[in-house]
């Protein structure tokens, strides 16, 4: 039995060392206010992009579901992309990016409003 | 990102750096990481038939020679790992340690886990003379580890998000 402490003690450090490097998590994203107007998003074909990668969550028009309701929410395109890049609440960072997530900006602000 | 990383510049656009690379073959990082996991998951299961077949179960089902299944267990093992590989980088390193509900918790805390139980399963591999029940009851937590992150990520993200590359 005085054996099974080598093994538990490998368990022990390796999941601490990653659960430390998990709460310090160095590469976490975050998106440059340089970086909002690069892109200019397209409504309609973020409409479809939303269909596609966010429907799941917000619901197909936007109403809520798991994920927060954003039809007549005010949120406006800047923030969308942020928090489409950074992640939020249960929505991981970069489900979509770059010119999808434009796209998916000016599609929520256009339902948002 | 990390106030030390933007102090690097090197280091500074590593997550974009990753997500640009993985998208070149997937539709975003999330989605990569969704497929690389599910590779991951399906040779986990592998290994499972593999270990049963070494230890004289499921020969009916897993019709192989010892010397095979061996060899199939050891190669299934070696790639799931490297799979795991960016799953691993993108979520310690990008995402991180985070408890916003039942499910990441659950995935944040069994992916904790997942390396350590390797790390002890290659110890007892590698070091003879353990006790005859370690060696499967460590496979078959680092089987349970797999299939909890696998349940709690790949499987939202197919029923959630999307169902594609």
């Amino acid at each position: 039995m005085a054996r099974l402490v080598v093994p538990a003690l490998a368990l022990v450090v390796v999941t601490a060392a990653v659960l430390g490097l998990a709460r310090w998590h160095p590469f976490s994203p975050t998106v440059p206010a340089a970086t909002l107007n690069v892109f200019e998003g397209d409504p309609v074909r973020g409409a479809s992009v939303f269909a596609a990668s966010c429907a799941g969550c917000h619901g197909a028009d936007g109403t809520g579901g798991v994920g927060p309701a954003l039809r007549d929410s005010g949120i406006n395109g800047a923030k969308v992309i942020v928090v489409v890049g950074t992640g939020q609440g249960a929505m991981p960072a970069g489900l979509v990016s770059g010119q999808d997530a434009a796209d998916v900006a000016a599609h929520v602000a256009s339902i948002a409003k | 990102m990390h106030p030390t990383v933007q102090a690097l510049p090197m280091l500074a656009d590593v997550s974009s750096r990753y997500t640009d690379l993985v998208e070149t073959i997937f539709s975003s990082a999330i989605a990569g990481k969704a497929w690389l996991a599910t590779g991951a998951f399906v040779l986990a299961f592998v290994q499972v038939l593999t270990a049963s077949r070494m230890w004289g179960k499921l020969e009916r089902f897993v019709p192989l020679s010892f010397p095979t299944a061996r060899r199939i267990h050891r190669w299934s093992g070696r790639i799931a790992l490297l799979l795991t590989l960016p799953v691993f980088f993108h979520c310690v390193t990008i995402l991180g340690f985070k408890t916003p509900d039942a499910r990441v918790a659950m995935h944040s805390i069994a992916g904790s886990f997942l390396y350590g139980v390797v790390a002890a399963k290659l110890i007892v591999i590698r070091w003879k003379g353990y006790p005859h029940w370690v060696l499967p009851v460590i496979g078959g937590s680092l089987a349970a580890v797999f299939t909890t992150l696998w349940l709690t990520s790949s499987l939202w993200y197919f029923t959630n998000v999307r169902f594609g590359f």
